[in-house]
This record gives C-alpha cells, sequence and structure tokens, in this order.
C-alpha cells in the first residue's frame, strides 16, 4: 500500500511555491499541471470505493471502469475553464495539455513507488504508453472544442461524443495491455500511433491544434 | 467458440476493413476541406471503429463471460453523438422542437429499448444508451421531413411499417408460445421490407443530381434503421441485416462526398 496523498503533497508544494515566481501562461500551465495531478488523485479514490462497493476485482476495475472515471476526471477541469473563462484557442489547448500531462506524471509516480522501478521496460511502457495515452486524449478533446467552437456544431451532443470517443480508446488500451501475450504489444504502441497520426494531421493543419509560435514568444516568463 | 459468434467476429472484422477505408478517405476530405460536418462524421465512425475492434478483441480474449461493462456500446454510443452533433450543425438556427415527431421518436424507440431489456436485463444501461438512438432518430425524421428527402406516399410506407414493427415486437417482448413465434417472423418481415425499402431510396437518392443535405438524411436513416434491426432480428434477416451493416459507412461516405461535392456541407 501506498499514500498516495502523501506523494501528491510532495510533489505537489514545490510546485505550489514557484507560483509565486511564475505569471502569464507559463503559471496557467503550471496550474493545470497541478490540477490534472488532483484529478489523478481523485480517479483512485473513485475507483477504490467502487471497487468496495461493487465487489468486482481489483484488475476488473482498471480494465473496465478507469477509463471512464479517468477520462470524465480529466475533462471536467478543461470544460470548467472553457465555460467560465470563455480562453482564447491556444489557451484552451495548454490547459488540456497541462492536466492531460500532471495526470499521467502523477499515475507514473504513485505505480513507480508501487511496484518499482528496477525494470527499464516497465518504465519505458508506463512513459510511453500510458502517459502519451493521458496526454492524447485531451488534446484531441481541446482540438474538437476549439474547433467546433469556430466553425459551428458545439454542443453537449458534441461534447459528449468527444468524451465517450475518450473512454473508448483508453477502454480499447486497456484491453489489449491487459492480455499476457503479442496482443499486448498492439495496446502498448496505439497511444504513439495516435500521436504519430495527431502530429501529421497537425502539421497539415491549419489552426486546429496549438499555434507553433505559441511558446516561443517567451514574453510571458520571469 | 459458437458459430454465431465466430460469424459475429467475421462479418465485424470486414466491417473493420470497411471502416479503415472510410476513415482514410474522410480523414483525407477533412484535411482537404476543413468540414465541420465531415470532421463529425469522422469521428463518429472512428467511434464505430473502436466498437467493432473492442467487440473482436474481447471475443478472442474471452469468448464465454459477458463483458463486466459494455465498452463496444459505449463506443457506438459515441458515435450516435457524433452524427447527431453534426445534423446538429447542418440544422443551425432551426431549433425549434417538433412535439410530434419527439413524441413518435420516443415511442418508436422505447419497444427497442424494451425489447433490449428483455433480452439482456440490463435497465438502466439499455435506458442510458437508448437516449443517443432517440435523439438522432429525432434530428433525422425532422431533417428527412424538412428537406422532403421522402415524398408522402414512401413516409406514409415508413410510419405502417413503423407501427407494424412496433406492434409485433410488443408481441414478442409480451408474448408466449405461438403469440411469440408470429410476432417473431413479424418483426422479421417488417425489418427486411423495411431494409429494402430503405436500400432502394438510398440508391435513388445517391442518384440523383443535386439532393440538398437528403442523401445525408437517407443514408445515417438506413445505417439506424439496420442498427436497430440487428438487435430485434434473428436468422437470415438477422444474417442480412449484418450485411447491410457492414456497407452503410460505404453508403454514408459515399453521401458525404457527393454533399461536399455539391458544397451543400460546410
Amino acid at each position: 500500500m501506498i499514500y498516495i496523498e502523501n506523494i501528491l503533497l510532495c510533489l505537489i508544494i514545490p510546485l505550489g511555491v514557484s507560483l509565486i515566481f511564475l505569471k502569464g501562461k507559463v503559471r496557467r500551465f503550471l496550474i493545470s499541471f497541478m490540477c490534472g495531478m488532483v484529478a489523478c488523485l481523485f480517479a483512485a479514490y473513485i475507483g477504490g470505493f467502487i471497487q468496495d462497493v461493487s465487489g468486482l476485482e481489483s484488475e476488473d476495475v482498471s480494465v473496465f471502469l478507469s477509463p471512464i472515471i479517468e477520462e470524465f476526471l480529466k475533462f471536467l477541469p478543461v470544460l470548467f475553464y472553457f465555460y467560465l473563462f470563455e480562453p482564447k484557442d491556444d489557451d484552451l489547448m495548454l490547459m488540456a495539455i497541462g492536466i492531460g500531462v500532471g495526470f499521467a506524471t502523477f499515475e507514473n509516480s504513485s505505480y513507480i513507488l508501487a511496484s518499482g522501478a528496477y525494470s527499464i521496460k516497465y518504465i519505458l511502457i508506463r512513459g510511453a504508453a500510458v502517459g502519451v495515452m493521458h496526454l492524447t486524449s485531451m488534446v484531441v478533446f481541446a482540438a474538437g472544442i476549439n474547433y467546433f467552437k469556430k466553425y459551428g456544431g458545439f454542443s453537449l451532443a458534441g461534447i459528449m461524443g468527444a468524451l465517450t470517443l475518450a473512454m473508448s480508446v483508453h477502454a480499447l488500451y486497456n484491453l489489449l495491455v491487459s492480455t499476457k501475450n503479442v496482443v499486448s504489444y498492439i495496446g502498448y504502441c496505439l497511444p504513439l500511433v495516435i500521436v504519430l497520426w495527431l502530429y501529421f494531421s497537425y502539421a497539415n493543419s491549419k489552426g486546429i491544434f496549438i499555434k507553433k509560435d505559441y511558446v516561443s514568444k517567451g514574453d510571458d516568463l520571469i | 467458440m459458437s458459430i454465431l459468434l465466430i460469424y459475429d467476429i467475421v462479418l465485424s472484422t470486414i466491417e473493420a476493413f470497411v471502416l479503415i477505408y472510410v476513415i482514410w478517405r474522410s480523414y483525407k476530405m477533412v484535411m482537404a476541406s476543413g468540414s465541420v460536418w465531415v470532421l463529425f462524421f469522422l469521428a463518429s465512425m472512428i467511434g464505430l471503429l473502436l466498437s467493432d475492434l473492442y467487440y473482436i478483441t474481447y471475443s478472442f480474449i474471452d469468448p464465454v463471460t459477458r463483458m463486466p461493462f459494455a465498452f463496444d456500446e459505449i463506443a457506438e454510443f459515441s458515435m450516435l453523438l457524433l452524427l447527431a452533433a453534426g445534423f446538429e450543425s447542418i440544422n443551425g438556427s432551426k431549433k425549434k422542437i417538433n412535439i410530434p415527431i419527439l413524441i413518435f421518436s420516443v415511442v418508436y424507440l422505447a419497444v427497442h429499448i424494451a425489447a433490449w431489456i428483455a433480452w439482456s436485463g440490463e435497465w438502466i444501461q439499455d435506458i442510458v444508451f437508448g437516449i443517443p438512438y432517440i435523439y438522432l432518430f429525432y434530428l433525422l425524421i425532422t431533417g428527412i421531413i424538412r428537406t422532403e428527402a421522402f415524398s408522402k406516399r414512401e413516409i406514409t410506407a415508413f410510419l405502417i411499417l413503423s407501427v407494424i414493427t412496433f406492434i409485433v415486437a410488443a408481441g414478442e417482448i409480451l408474448g408466449e408460445g405461438y403469440i411469440f413465434l408470429i410476432s417473431s417472423r413479424g418483426v422479421s418481415v417488417a425489418s427486411i421490407i423495411m431494409e429494402f425499402g430503405l436500400l432502394y431510396k438510398v440508391i435513388k437518392t445517391l442518384k440523383e443530381p443535386s439532393t440538398k443535405y437528403r442523401s445525408l438524411y437517407v443514408t445515417v436513416l438506413f445505417f439506424l434503421m439496420t442498427l436497430l434491426d440487428i438487435y430485434i432480428t434473428e436468422g437470415v434477416v438477422y444474417i442480412f441485416n449484418n450485411l447491410f451493416l457492414v456497407i452503410s459507412p460505404a453508403v454514408m461516405y459515399l453521401a458525404v462526398k457527393k454533399e461536399l461535392s455539391q458544397s451543400d456541407i460546410y
């Protein structure tokens, strides 16, 4: 057993203190990163609670229920930010990336503490597969919101459709990697394939994703 | 593995290949045109592909145990919602609710949902998953009436077949013995007449020179009715419906391509 709250405190305090010295977009990114970590903590709590209440095995919860819980908790802060602050496209994308990366980082930290970091293979899988998957689902979601807001078609059906689509990708990944044979490697490759697809789409698209010169301005750094 | 499961896996695999082609072509269309509708269509077809892949994977991993949580249905849920969002983008400002059509959609889908519950016993799941079916069906019927995609005679025929399906499906759910048998055959006959009728209409609409969204509404209705009929039919009709389901993504893609080439969608 690991004390997940303590790990969160340990990681989040220096990040929180660093906010004093930052401003603008970098500060917003760091806040969203911390939101992602907190979302991961809540996901762990809810998963544990459902496991106790339903009597399901822990593997069943992680394969079949965690996609719903995790994706939902990642999307909530993005939607909150979108509706409350009406951000620009780039700001929304930055927020979504921060939440995805924060979630993945905290999840990876907790797993490594629980299972150890001795196997480089296991570490690479955690980093390149699960970690990347949390990021990609948020990038797609934010890109979708930006696109629909810009060109029409933004609606509850669209939001719910995007959310359940992300859950489905996550669920397929979980199912594939839950096997103990060659099929699991297809699962490990799935997030990277999606990232490559997104990258090429980004390279060919006109403004659906974050603008290329956005992070290189440097005007908001301390 | 049972014969029926092997058959389902084979057809899902063929459908997955059809979907990969449709997704690839739609992706190229989105990148070239930036069309919102095509983007929704692309996302919904990805949802359908995920549903097929999940079903195939799970069937190989554990062909005996029923899924604890049906993610193939969640992917279908996503696909229906994204198609509905696409039609919302077409409707634009015409968002006034048409109460009679809404009631018709709810009642017509209620019997299907009841049939799912009777088969699976999963009350909450089946009702929740029924909501996007009702919404998409409602959007399609309002769109078909607004764009005059169906003539008055076709609408009458559709209504009569819907009512017959409603009655015989209710008989199938509630009846026993002889009544169940007759109702079951009735569902199959009504379903196959409806499917062939819609297929004829799809071909006719795709051949029309200018359709103003009509081909989108008709092809998606064909797809939706096929999806619904699969769950309430069996035997030869079930096989036919599965074959229709395999071709329906390609048919929808042809409609999207046709509308985009006419600059009807943006």
